[in-house]
């Protein structure tokens, strides 16, 4: 009834945009004019300034290719589209075309109410998976019955992310660290020469970002061999399983002691993670752990390098947390082919070649891949980068994000983890948190 | 004797030492938000009260020109006009209505209009959404105008009909003996008598337009419509790594609003206490 | 009500009335009422809502989140209210004492918090607070203060007091006007007798000037009470809750609830909640706060 009701709310809309476009149409010739445009409204959350510049420059290359249409372009933070999102689109009026983030809370649940529209015609129609691995698109499938990573395909992605060790080159050779660092012994021994000379080992800020949370899932993931993932996948597509391994154990435990023993940035309590970015370029560490989508900012200090973090003795080709920014995709506003098949063409643009290109020049990471014969010309962080993905690529080493694998796992994880750190939880509890939200989750969708 | 006024004498200026102490905690935030916004990323790290080796204006063109504040600037002068101008002439209606005229259900529709000034925003927020999907008023400048005019009515209405009452009854008395129509002499009688209430009324009006943001967050999608303060908190999304232009923002947003109260400030107390405490 | 000259039969009374009624009756009261009912259902801001009557108020009496909220709220009372109105009051009997110029200025100066955007107000604080960049642990260092140099915000033992004391210093201006008005409507030789009859200041103080000044106590305690209640974008801006909840207020809860949980019918729920405490409170001023001569 809602949903009729919906649909013919937004027909009403539409015939409302077409009557519009004849208006015009008939205005423009009579003026003259070649065309009139349809408009193609996409929302994204690229609002980095390096990233703005890249979206309206590919935007207008769409625009220059396809005359008739006009993008309606509105520029969200993460939070802000989290928070509006659905609310619009259910409400019939939003994007044909929307960054949407992957995992149960945004993605799955939209899925599920009908608000996105699968792009596997377009997947086949334009060869999308020849330009991204499998286990790429995987993350944004959802079976009718609500299981991840198996059923339609909803979206895809244009940009990798991977999060991996910052560390500063200057401030390790400073306080006497051999590098390359070799394995995850290396790395703790490496931390505790830093602190010996009176440096700062980690930078970090718990107030806002998650710094926090990839450090723990970098750390944990690390222990996790490419040959074991299938614990983790199903962990992470909801097919069940426990927290309560070696690897997240571990991790927790050895946070809690960082924390105590003042190896992260003094005050990080009350310091965001974007402050502690600052820091970290200013050289007041001597590593971080986070994504790859701080290159553009880490590359003013030439100091600075990526790696993944190495991995512990016995693990071979160690998980790397990361994949995919938010994907690309078709919401059910998109309700005749014109406009699906308007939106599928926009989003082959936004995941060609051609604009994977374009993300390198500008210092980001691609999540196509480049063609071989690329005019790139890359800044030394991004060689690092790219080489990092072929590789993890080819070991199908790319590990999840944890708090894709329920609705509520960023906020329990959130609001746990200064519980953790402070020493007011166990790591064991702290894992129980987790165990609890989880099973929670598995009990509802059954 | 001596000794006794030589202690007074202490005593009054340890209270106006601590008096200029607390006045001084309320505006040092603003001066270092005003010398951050003036800052290079560099001058940062050399400490909170050091000053710049030279003033950054940059920082203001950034934020002006690639923060939209620009844009932000007119959309909030756009919604701000006409809300404080329909809600303070519908405030002299309906407060002319409770001040002096009788009416079915008075005392009941009283309290229903103090509900109004009670209920914060964020609790009926979802609804109002799918209201204004509903009437197709989404992304326009009606979402935000037209809100915020029926969220300004209770306090418009309660402002203005005390200020009303407090008028002498004999000039109102004189004028209706004079035979003259109601809406003449509201116009012409009480609105002028009431000038000093109406301005600061109209003040209220628009500082709290301006400092609105939850409205203009739910209801209002497009950059294009995006107010002053709303384009703040969009901007420390997306300027969080760069403090000075965060600062110039803040500073952008609150400069008009100073101005404003510094231009009126006197009549605005008077009538903000003067209305508070009736 | 008395009746006034001015009125007339009521059908003529309505063009007054309506304009406004039905504006705020359409986008006020309308959407209040349809959110009282969505706190009767189960609702993910999707599909079509579920009539589930008082389940949502039965789980929130069960809720130890919206416990930590209600606590907090009460503690963020004594910053809201009490602090505010204690320094208010000490100001205004200070700056009454002074010449006019002088009292001008400061009257001008220490309003000027409670007319700006408590969003913006909140983001400049949370950089004052900061340990890494912000001034107030830069000053503390700099007078040897180390120890005291805490992560304020993050530190769960003072999150909420460091929230507080933005609230304190939010409205102890507003309170020192409103209260200075208040002395200047009091007669000056109510003072002098009580002063040549030998009576100490502090007696003065307690004993003549507080019961005088009850219908600006009564004011500002209801206007800070409900604005505590309210309050959201201060704690939004600063701190979002957190850490671990140590700064979880009401309004903060229902809009992680609605907004990020996707539980449109439980938030309503806990505003309910909110509006009748609101309601409560507002009552309680006026019932037991009281002048007692009757002004």
């Amino acid at each position: 009834m809602l949903h009729s009701f919906r649909t013919n709310a937004a027909r009403a809309r539409r015939a409302g945009v077409m009557t519009g476009t004849a208006a015009a149409m008939t205005a423009s010739m009579m003026l003259g004019h070649a065309a009139a445009a349809t408009d193609l409204p996409v929302w994204d959350d690229y609002s980095y300034e390096g990233q703005v510049a890249v979206m309206e420059s590919l935007n207008k290359n769409f625009e220059a290719a396809h005359p008739d249409v006009k993008i309606q372009r509105t520029q969200r933070t993460f939070d802000d589209l989290a928070l509006t999102l659905k609310l619009a689109v259910s409400a019939g009026d939003g994007p044909i075309v929307t960054k949407v983030n992957q995992g149960a809370k945004d993605m799955g649940t939209m899925a599920q109410e009908g608000l996105l529209l699968p792009v596997d015609d377009y997947i086949a129609e334009y060869g999308w998976a020849e330009r991204q691995s499998d286990s790429l698109l995987a993350r944004d499938r959802w079976s009718e019955d609500g299981q991840f990573g198996t059923g339609p395909t909803y979206g895809i992605s244009g940009l990798a992310e991977i999060v991996g060790l910052y560390y500063n080159q200057k401030v390790l050779e400073d306080a006497g660290v051999e590098l390359p660092l070799t394995s995850f012994e290396d790395f703790l021994a490496a931390l505790d020469k830093v602190k010996a000379s009176g440096q700062t080992p980690i930078a970090m800020g718990t107030a806002k970002q998650h710094l926090a949370l990839h450090l723990l899932a970098a750390v944990s993931q690390a222990h996790i061999d490419a040959s074991d993932r299938a614990q983790l996948d199903d962990l992470v597509y909801g097919r069940g399983g426990s927290w309560n391994t070696p690897g997240n154990l571990e991790s927790a435990t050895l946070m809690q002691d960082w924390a105590e023993n003042g190896y992260f940035t003094d005050g990080f309590q009350g310091i965001s993670g974007d402050d502690a970015v600052q820091l970290f370029i200013a050289g007041q560490a001597a590593f971080m752990t986070s994504g790859t989508w701080y290159f553009g900012d880490m590359q003013i200090n030439p100091d600075i390098h990526f790696m993944a973090i190495p991995a512990p003795e016995g693990i071979s080709a160690p998980l790397s947390v990361g994949g995919v920014d938010l994907a690309w995709a078709i919401t059910s506003i998109a309700d005749d082919d014109a406009s699906r098949d308007l939106a599928g063409a926009y989003i082959d643009y936004m995941v060609s070649p051609e604009a994977a290109i374009e993300w390198a020049n500008a210092g980001y990471l691609p999540s196509t891949t480049l063609p071989d014969d690329a005019d790139v010309d890359l800044a030394p962080l991004l060689t690092e980068g790219v080489a990092m993905w072929k590789t993890l690529n080819a070991n199908d080493a790319i590990g999840h994000y944890p708090d894709w694998a329920s609705p509520t796992m960023l906020k329990t994880i959130d609001d746990n983890m200064p519980l953790l750190l402070a020493g007011r939880q166990t790591p064991e509890e702290f894992i129980g948190m987790l165990d609890t939200d989880y099973a929670g989750y598995l009990a509802s969708k059954n | 004797m001596v000794t006794a006024s030589t202690s007074r004498a202490m005593k009054a200026l340890s209270f106006r030492i601590v008096m200029w102490l607390f006045t001084l905690m309320t505006v040092i935030p603003f001066g270092l938000l005003l010398l951050t916004s003036l800052k290079s990323k560099k001058d940062l790290f050399r400490g909170a009260f050091v000053l710049p080796e030279t003033p950054h204006f940059e920082n203001y063109v950034s934020a002006w020109v690639d923060g939209h504040f620009g844009i932000y600037f007119w959309n909030s002068i756009i919604v701000v006009i006409p809300v404080v101008a329909v809600s303070v002439v519908l405030g002299l209606m309906t407060g002319f209505a409770f001040a002096f005229l009788s009416f079915p259900f008075k005392r009941l529709t009283f309290a229903v209009l103090t509900i109004g000034m009670m209920v914060p925003t964020e609790a009926f927020i979802i609804p109002l959404y799918y209201q204004m999907r509903f009437l197709g008023l989404l992304n326009s400048y009606a979402a935000m105008i037209l809100p915020q005019i029926a969220m300004s009515v209770p306090f418009a209405t309660l402002f203005m009909s005390l200020a009303m009452q407090q008028l002498p009854k004999e000039v109102l008395e004189a004028a209706m003996l004079d035979g003259a129509p109601r809406g003449m002499i509201l116009r012409r009688v009480i609105i002028p008598l009431l000038k000093p209430a109406i301005s600061s009324l109209g003040l209220f009006l628009f500082i709290w337009t301006w400092n609105e943001f939850l409205i203009p967050l739910v209801l209002v999608n497009d950059d294009v419509y995006r107010t002053m303060p709303l384009g703040m908190l969009f901007f420390q999304g997306r300027y969080t790594v760069n403090t000075p232009v965060l600062t110039a923002g803040a500073v952008l947003v609150i400069a008009p609003i100073i101005v404003i109260y510094l231009i009126f400030q006197r009549k605005f107390i008077e009538g903000l206490t003067a209305g508070a405490t009736k | 009500m008395k009746s006034s000259v001015l009125d007339a039969p009521a059908r003529k009374n309505l063009i007054f009335l309506l304009p406004g009624l039905i504006l705020y009756a359409t986008f006020v009261l309308g959407p209040i009422i349809a959110a009282a009912v969505l706190g009767f259902t189960e609702w993910n801001g999707i599909s079509a809502p579920k009539f589930v009557w008082f389940k949502n108020y039965i789980e929130l009496f069960g809720d130890p989140y919206f416990g930590i909220a209600l606590r907090n709220n009460a503690m963020l009372m004594f910053f809201y209210c009490v602090l505010p109105l204690l320094i208010g009051v000490a100001l205004a009997s200070i700056v009454s004492a002074i010449k006019s110029r002088e009292q001008l200025a400061i009257r001008t100066l220490l309003f000027m918090p409670y007319i700006m955007p408590s969003a913006v107000l909140g983001i400049i604080w949370q950089w004052l607070y900061n340990p890494a960049f912000g001034p107030i642990n830069q000053i503390l260092k700099g007078l040897g203060l180390g120890a005291l140099a805490l992560p304020w915000l993050g530190d769960f033992n003072f999150a909420l007091p460091a929230v507080g004391i933005v609230a304190t210093w939010y409205y102890f201006g507003f309170c020192m006007v409103i209260f200075l008005t208040g002395l200047q409507r009091l007669d000056d030789s109510v003072f002098e007798a009580a002063r040549v009859d030998g009576a100490g200041s502090l007696y003065i103080f307690r004993r003549i000037t507080l019961p005088l000044l009850l219908p600006e106590i009564r004011i500002v305690l209801l206007l800070t009470i409900i604005a505590s209640i309210k309050s959201f974008d201060l704690i939004f801006t600063m701190t979002r809750g957190g850490p671990a909840n140590a700064t979880l207020v009401p309004n903060i809860y229902m809009y992680e609830l609605g907004f990020q949980l996707g539980r449109y019918g439980y938030a309503a729920s806990v505003a309910i909640i909110g509006a009748i405490l609101i309601f409560i409170v507002n009552y309680a001023v006026h019932r037991f706060v009281r002048p007692a001569d009757g002004v």
